[in-house]
């Protein structure tokens, strides 16, 4: 049934579909319809197809797989055999007993992009960021896949803005530090990563990297709004190719457990991402108290890194100079009210910019962001939203600190 | 005018100004969110702040509870103000002075309009957010831009800002000549009597709480948090060195919005805040 591209049907031929059943393809929709076309949309893929009124009579009596003959009455006609192949051709119409495998988009379109920055069009050649969401969730308990969408929303109160004179991109003013930060620094938004819930990680995780692969220039930092931390593997795979590299995961519980199977978990994400060709050192902070034995080499509590001094944790843990910032936003304290035990947003700027202020921050990765499983229930989740857009633009800043000569 | 007369009152206190001490606070609810462009809901803070506040000990000093502004759901936002505004000035000519339980920080121009007119007096504008909005043409009264309306009136002499935090289009740290501005993170480094050297005392100030000043993870029940805020308590301390250690004529409470909030604890906090001002033995 494949067609090399510019094939042209010789309709005295009898062609190879002939005899065979023939269905309409499951996910069409009709969008627009008038006298003399009809836009079809397949809503497995998002495609839309304008076609002919008559090749979309054609495509209709196509609804339960039959044979040409079957379905229409001069199926001898050379112009239907012709407008049969076309919609083969097309991917509307396909063989009920032989169906094709579907190739999978890379990515879908989102709703909101993230600040409202530009949506990504190709790989830029100079310093700056891509956003790239990955609602995946089934490396752990929780639903987190709704995440991307609720971070880029909340992120819209942080609109991208372009400076007049310039034409380069603002940034914002950082009351906290009196600072303009991210000023000139460009951001793209590549949308989602196409994820199919129950295919193999495998194939969602090759998915994911090809995406970084396509949207990433040689200089560009991607930020990826998860989905679970179990997506940090896929960056630090991608990442660790460019320069040796160190993943600095904040997380509340362990990531060193040993793996089960052949799914990358939340438990064990770190454990694999420290056997990856090109990872130097894979550390975890921000362990809560009650991990207690559990802690592994290379995790640190929150007790611990508070007794040490938050910088000095940081400054004292064996890094390589590339590092890939990963945060669980379960390692923050979102008890309402907070009862401290885990670290607040300000002392996370503080880690993170110790961070940027020795290392150059090569990836950052939003993960763990379940907006509904939160004690405060949707208040807690959307203001756990904003939270991470705020975790996120200090993370950039920090990234772009490296470009810029330093914080 | 009122609809109040029979429900629970703040504090508990009476709800007739008739036979009430000259230099008491007299409550006011203002159910109205009309100047809210973000989230409805802090029309229902009159009445929770006043459920929360039922749970406390009375303040020291009695005031009076006239109960709740009538109407306000019923009349356009600029007639809600203008009937506040002249409520305001019926509590001021009695002796007694204003504290609002908002409703949405738009009302705050209706107390300072009134008050200013009766001398120079200083605003303290604790918010997360500067609400110096730039004007928009043919708009009614907004919270992102009721603080530019008040500090071009004539008799407010100075304002004071504290709490402006986050990531902003662009540097709001000066609001003009009248005007001082504190960030949360410059806030965090003082203590009450040196927000107080930001406050002349010769003279009158009115105090107006954006309870979005203070941290979204204490006080979620807010409709525009930004995160990082103030801790009650050090709130708690400067608005009671404030209310006892200057000539404050008027409060409020705004912005709460008890549909976001989470298990009362924000209006909890508001509750805690006017009795922090009541009980405070200021001058009257």
């Amino acid at each position: 049934m494949e067609r090399a591209p510019g094939h042209v049907v010789n309709v005295r031929d009898a062609p190879p579909w002939r005899g065979r059943r023939l269905v309409a393809l499951p996910d069409l929709l009709l969008e627009a319809h008038d006298g003399g076309y009809a836009i079809v949309v397949n809503a497995a893929s998002g495609a839309r197809l304008k076609v002919s009124s008559g090749l979309y009579r054609i495509l209709s009596s196509f609804r339960l797989p039959r044979t040409l003959e079957e379905a229409v009455e001069e199926a001898g006609d050379p112009r239907i055999a012709a407008g049969v192949d076309a919609l083969l051709g097309r991917g509307l119409l396909m063989d009920a007993d032989r169906p094709m495998p579907m190739a999978q988009p890379l990515r879908r379109a989102v709703p909101y992009r993230f600040c409202n920055a530009p949506r990504w069009v190709a790989p830029a050649a100079g310093d700056g960021f891509v956003v790239l969401g990955v609602p995946y969730d089934l490396g752990g308990p929780g639903h987190c896949r709704d995440a991307p969408m609720l971070i880029r929303q909340r992120s819209l109160d942080y609109a991208y803005l372009l400076d007049l004179d310039t034409h380069r991109p603002r940034g914002w003013f950082d009351a906290a530090s009196g600072e303009r930060i991210l000023k000139g620094v460009p951001i793209a938004d590549a949308e989602d990563v196409h994820v199919v819930y129950g295919e193999k990680q495998a194939d969602t995780f090759a998915r994911m990297e090809t995406a970084m692969r396509h949207a990433l220039g040689e200089r560009s930092v991607p930020l990826v709004l998860g989905g679970d931390r179990s997506l940090c593997f896929v960056m630090a795979r991608r990442l660790a190719m460019r320069q040796p590299l160190t993943v600095l995961q904040f997380a509340p519980d362990t990531t060193m457990a040993h793996g089960e199977g052949e799914v990358v978990t939340v438990r064990d994400v770190g454990r694999r991402m420290a056997a990856l060709e090109g990872i130097v050192s894979c550390l975890t902070l921000g362990l809560r108290a009650d991990a207690g034995a559990a802690v592994e080499a290379g995790e640190i509590t929150v007790a611990a890194a508070r007794a040490r001094g938050l910088a000095e944790t940081v400054h004292g843990a064996m890094m390589a100079k590339d590092v890939l910032l990963a945060v669980d936003v379960g390692v923050l304290d979102t008890s309402m009210p907070p009862e401290g035990n885990g670290f607040s947003l300000s002392e996370m700027r503080d880690l993170i910019d110790a961070v940027g202020r020795r290392h150059r921050i090569a990836g950052i990765g939003i993960f763990g962001l379940d907006a509904g499983g939160m004690t405060g229930g949707a208040v807690a989740g959307e203001l756990l939203g904003i939270v991470a857009c705020h975790l996120a633009l200090y993370a950039m800043h920090g990234a772009s600190c490296a470009w810029q000569g330093g914080p | 005018m009122m609809d109040g007369a029979g429900h629970l009152t703040l504090f508990g206190w009476p709800s007739a100004m008739a036979n009430a001490d000259s230099g008491r606070f007299c409550a006011i609810g203002v159910p109205s969110d009309h100047g809210n462009g973000v989230s409805r809901g802090a029309a229902q803070a009159p009445a929770a702040v006043r459920r929360a506040a039922s749970h406390l000990a009375s303040p020291r000093h009695q005031g009076v509870d006239l109960g709740d502004l009538a109407g306000c759901g019923a009349q356009d936002h600029d007639t809600v103000l203008v009937r506040l505004a002249a409520l305001v000035e019926q509590v001021v000519e009695r002796g007694l002075r204003p504290l609002l339980i908002g409703g949405d920080h738009s009302l705050t121009y209706a107390p300072a309009l009134a008050l200013q007119r009766h001398g120079d007096i200083g605003v303290v504008w604790f918010d997360a957010h500067t609400d110096f909005s730039p004007w928009s043409a043919g708009q009614g009264h907004s919270h992102k831009q009721v603080l530019r309306r008040i500090e071009a009136l004539s008799g407010v002499a100075r304002v004071l800002q504290i709490g402006y935090r986050g990531l902003t289009i662009g540097d709001e740290r000066y609001l003009g000549e009248t005007s001082t501005v504190v960030t949360t993170a410059q806030a965090r480094a003082l203590d009450a009597a040196d927000v107080l050297r930001l406050m002349p005392p010769e003279l009158p100030w009115y105090l107006s709480i954006d309870i979005d000043v203070i941290d979204p993870f204490h006080a979620p029940g807010t409709s525009a948090p930004v995160p990082d805020g103030l801790e009650p308590r050090w709130l708690g301390k400067v608005v009671g060195a404030m209310a006892g250690r200057r000539k404050i004529i008027g409060a409020d409470v705004v912005e709460v919005n008890p549909r976001l909030d989470v298990g009362g604890i924000t209006s909890a906090i508001a509750a805690e805040l006017l009795r922090t001002i009541a009980d405070a033995p200021g001058e009257r």
